[in-house]
């Protein structure tokens, strides 16, 4: 039996177990885009809400992401007195990891933006909307749509963690079929050549938008 | 007429303007000279209300914009009657050539025929598709100058707008800047080339550690009497 066949034979659990992985990132990527954004901008414009968000970044990029999602499971939950689903656990702690890094993205791309770009659009008599939306927004986006997808690559990886607190996704649908049939070669193959699937699109978009805009963005000319 | 009165402006804690005053009617061309780090394009936003004064008033067709570290009037209201092209330029680096010039321009088709006349004149037809990261610095100048000249300005504000420029585009801008001039369009003008003052210019200033040393005509660049400028001005064109 090869990758083939398992994937074809178990079509229906991995089938689950993908639906379960969506559902995780597209949860946790749908929030941190909406969520890190509006941080983000906030944090820009208030220096208390900066620092708050430099900590948690801080704390997010230093603590494994297990470690978040563990003690979200067990500690948080037993002194909050609540009992919550494990896959809603991993939503949550996957959202809380992209909210933060997406915010903090955001902060340091308007931190950075030219204010020299706003103001030769000021004295061209442009309004502030028209400034933000043709000038400011294009910009950023552009600066941090790299990152951005290296952002949602990593928490399409860390998703993984959440057949430790015995989430269905692929990863534990993966080590469910190995259980039975015990053909660790071609299974985690096949779990491979998914995560390519799923990860390759993403890492040539996250390329492809490096390479056209940062060329664009650069200060180079020709003599 | 654009007036400066008696402005002083702080930054980082140091005075880099101190007791400038100056004004310019439309139609009157108005150039500073100087060392670099002098003060002239501090003194130019200022004029472009892009900063306010530490103390003293900016003064706009008879409104008082801003006085004594306060804005008085939204700026909004001043641009782009009074704008300014920067010596870096700043076009839009996500933007092509074409569309950094007519973005601000509210209703572009009034102005197509004076577009298609400025691109012409200053050679940019074939470049408009362009992104200024694929123009040459004098394209890229060209650029900044035609988005200035068709947003209509009643004052316009040139900080070293020709440094880029080789000897015909140079003479082409002083062309331009003669229109304007008849066009009762005020300059105010920051170079380095003598020549290029001399030419265009009604008034000469000459700015250093951010006061006014001396003002006089075009001929001020020839030797004025006074042994700072003439030290700057035979430096500038050993050259």
């Amino acid at each position: 039996m090869n990758s083939l066949d398992i994937i074809i034979n178990y079509h229906a659990a991995i089938v689950r177990g993908l639906g379960a992985t969506l559902l995780i990132c597209s949860s946790a990527w749908s929030l941190g885009i909406i969520f890190g954004t509006t941080l983000g901008y906030f944090a820009q414009k208030r220096k208390m809400l900066a620092r708050i968000l430099a900590a948690c970044s801080l704390f997010t990029i230093s603590v494994p992401a297990i470690v978040l999602l563990f003690w979200l499971y067990y500690p948080a939950q037993a002194i909050l007195g609540i009992a919550l689903d494990p896959l809603l656990t991993t939503i949550i702690a996957m959202s809380i990891i992209d909210i933060i890094l997406m915010g903090d993205l955001i902060k340091k791309a308007l931190d950075n933006f030219p204010t020299q770009y706003e103001s030769a659009a000021r004295v061209c008599g442009m309004a502030e909307s028209k400034i933000f939306i043709k000038i400011k927004l294009p910009i950023i986006f552009r600066q941090v749509l790299p990152g951005v997808i290296n952002l949602k690559i990593s928490i399409l990886h860390m998703s993984l963690f959440g057949s430790l607190i015995s989430v269905e996704e692929i990863f534990r649908i993966a080590q469910q079929i190995n259980a039975q049939i015990y053909r660790p070669v071609e299974i985690y193959t096949a779990l491979g050549l998914l995560f390519l699937g799923m990860s390759l699109p993403l890492n040539l978009l996250a390329a492809y938008f490096k390479r056209r805009f940062t060329r664009d963005l650069s200060e180079e000319t020709y003599a | 007429m654009l007036e400066l009165k008696n402005i002083s402006q702080i930054k980082d804690g140091r005075e880099i303007l101190t007791d400038i005053s100056l004004a310019i009617t439309p139609g009157e061309v108005l150039t500073l000279i100087g060392p670099s780090g002098g003060g002239k394009t501090s003194l130019l936003k200022v004029c472009a209300l892009l900063d306010i004064p530490a103390k003293g008033n900016v003064v706009i067709d008879g409104v008082e914009c801003a006085s004594d570290g306060k804005r008085h009037v939204n700026p909004i209201m001043i641009w782009p009657k009074v704008t300014i092209i920067y010596q870096n330029l700043y076009l839009w680096p996500h933007l092509s050539a074409k569309t950094n010039i007519i973005l601000p321009i509210e209703n572009f088709a009034s102005k197509q025929d004076k577009f298609d006349e400025l691109c012409e004149r200053f050679g940019l037809t074939e470049h408009l598709s362009k992104y200024p990261n694929q123009l040459s610095a004098g394209q890229k100048q060209r650029v900044a100058i035609v988005r200035a000249l068709l947003l209509d300005p009643k004052y316009l504000l040139l900080d070293e707008i020709t440094a880029s420029l080789d000897v015909e585009q140079s003479l082409n801008v002083i062309e331009v800047l003669h229109e304007l001039k008849n066009n009762s369009i005020g300059i105010i003008l920051v170079t380095h080339h003598l020549e290029f003052a001399k030419n265009i210019s009604d008034k000469i200033i000459f700015l250093e550690n951010g006061r006014i040393i001396d003002t006089g005509g075009p001929n001020l660049v020839d030797g004025a009497g006074n042994s700072r400028i003439d030290d700057f001005v035979t430096k500038l064109r050993s050259i």
